[in-house]
């Protein structure tokens, strides 16, 4: 029944909202509601309002952004519907979410937190072990949303 | 002419009196610092850091998207 059908454009445009949504999430949850960090928090410590200010502009090009890629997920989710041909599942759109989300985690994690030390989870601790679960994090969920993706093209397929 | 007209031509002059002065960059005992700050810490390093996380997220979109070739199928 669902020969000739395809996940890839439904998972890609998930992944693009995992990815958007995730960076909607770090930045909102810890860079303005908890205020753990922020974008050059490890480069422009928090220590006075200006300081403050620079990093609240920063945050705000973050969530620019983030934002961009959210519209990209948006735009090829319309496109993937649009085609007739794609299969929308549940587990895809929770397994591209988890893709996305975990890739952000892992990418941002990597090359923020660890390579340039432009801002740390926990900013007042420096590289800790919260740089590290925030990777596992990350890890834990491209493992867990490629499981998804993966299990629900082999098991629904005709090929 | 109804009521509402002169109220809101009313306001908009009131807004237009007041330029920018939501604008904490623009106006306000911290802005020069705030502007100095901005431009001080190397923005070019600020930018490309904040950005080098993003060619690497847009190629795992773009190979997600990628389809597999189809084979022709022959006749």
């Amino acid at each position: 029944m669902n020969a000739g059908r395809t996940t890839r454009p439904a998972v890609a445009a998930a992944l693009a909202l995992g990815i958007g949504l995730g960076g909607f999430f770090d930045g909102v949850l810890f860079h303005q509601i908890l205020q753990i960090h922020n974008m050059l928090s490890g480069w422009l410590p928090v220590t006075s309002l200006a300081a403050a200010k620079v990093n609240m502009v920063w945050d705000g090009l973050f969530h620019a952004a983030v934002w961009t890629i959210t519209l990209i997920g948006v735009v090829l989710l319309w496109r993937a519907a649009a085609r007739g041909d794609v299969l929308f599942r549940a587990r895809d759109l929770v397994g591209g979410l988890l893709l996305g989300w975990g890739l952000f985690n892992l990418i941002e994690g990597l090359i923020d937190h660890h390579i340039l030390g432009v801002h740390h989870v926990v900013e007042a601790l420096g590289r800790s072990a919260w740089d590290y679960a925030f990777l596992a994090w990350g890890a834990a969920m491209v493992a867990l949303g490629a499981m998804l993706v993966r299990g629900g093209r082999r098991g629904d397929f005709a090929r | 002419m109804t009521p509402a007209v002169p109220i809101l031509l009313g306001l908009t002059i009131a807004a237009l009196a007041e330029p920018a002065s939501a604008c904490t960059i623009c106006h306000s005992t911290a802005s020069a610092d705030l502007r100095h700050q901005l431009l001080e810490h190397d923005p070019l390093r600020n930018a490309a850091a904040l950005a080098a996380p993003i060619p690497i997220l847009l190629a795992a979109i773009l190979i997600a998207a990628r389809e597999p070739r189809r084979r022709a199928s022959g006749s």
